[in-house]
């Protein structure tokens, strides 16, 4: 079967989403809590910055809506190149992800030749563990 | 680390010798960086490169990023140990490399 979009996320939720984050938010962590060194960080903003240069800013990621995005499959070969050197890093800092594949990404709110934005469901409760859920007697 | 440049006709060559890393990359840059104005073909010859870090790699992608748009780059004479590299971080499918 032939997926149209892709994405790559880690298993940790963003919270400005509430959904798994994204390759280039989970580089971006990895260097503000300083796990990622000056020159793992130096490369990043290299690969970074060519996605900044070629491809167009979506307006909801710009306006920090709660959306995700996704690449074009068909046009995503030249990305997905040049994204392999942040997976690379995201390997080397044992940090996990997945290629995720999909043909129903949700509400396509922006969408351009190599990508679209996807609208998350504000109504998924996130809810941080609790230690009491774990005792004797506790409820969520 | 060492190296030499030669230009010829817009085809710019730069031979690097020893270790391409966070002592030595920044040097090579300012002395390259003038060099690529009007630079069409730029080819990087790593013969005597035994050791890229993450700087030297940082490098080489800022290299083909220019060249992408203003003509074509190549990476040559790569070590195994270096060719294993790219290999491991995806350099291999972002450069064109020859042994």
């Amino acid at each position: 079967m032939k997926f149209k979009y892709v994405r790559i996320q880690g298993r940790d939720i963003a919270s400005s989403t509430m959904h798994p984050a994204g390759i280039f938010g989970m580089c971006v962590r990895l260097i503000q809590h300083g796990v990622m060194d000056e020159e793992d960080a130096a490369l990043y903003r290299e690969i970074d910055s060519w996605f900044v240069e070629s491809l167009p800013f979506p307006e909801p990621c710009l306006k920090k809506e709660k959306v995700i995005c996704f690449f074009k499959t068909e046009n995503a070969d030249l990305m997905l190149r040049m994204l392999n050197p942040a997976m690379w890093l995201l390997d080397k800092y044992h940090v996990p992800f997945y290629m995720v594949y999909t043909n129903t990404p949700g509400e396509i709110v922006y969408e351009d030749e190599y990508q679209i934005v996807v609208k998350v469901d504000e109504d998924i409760p996130v809810i941080e563990y609790r230690h009491e859920w774990t005792g004797s007697g506790g409820s969520i | 680390m060492t190296y030499r440049i030669s230009k010829d006709d817009g085809i710019l060559t730069v031979h690097v010798s020893g270790h391409l890393d966070i002592n030595s990359s920044p040097e090579l840059d300012q002395a390259i960086e003038p060099e690529l104005e009007g630079t069409t073909v730029l080819i990087v010859d790593l013969a005597n490169v035994d050791y890229v870090s993450s700087m030297g790699l940082r490098l080489l992608l800022s290299w083909q990023k220019r060249m992408f748009k203003q003509g074509s780059m190549r990476v040559v004479n790569v070590s195994d140990e270096v060719k294993e590299l790219f290999d491991q971080t995806g350099f291999s499918e972002i450069l064109d490399i020859s042994q």
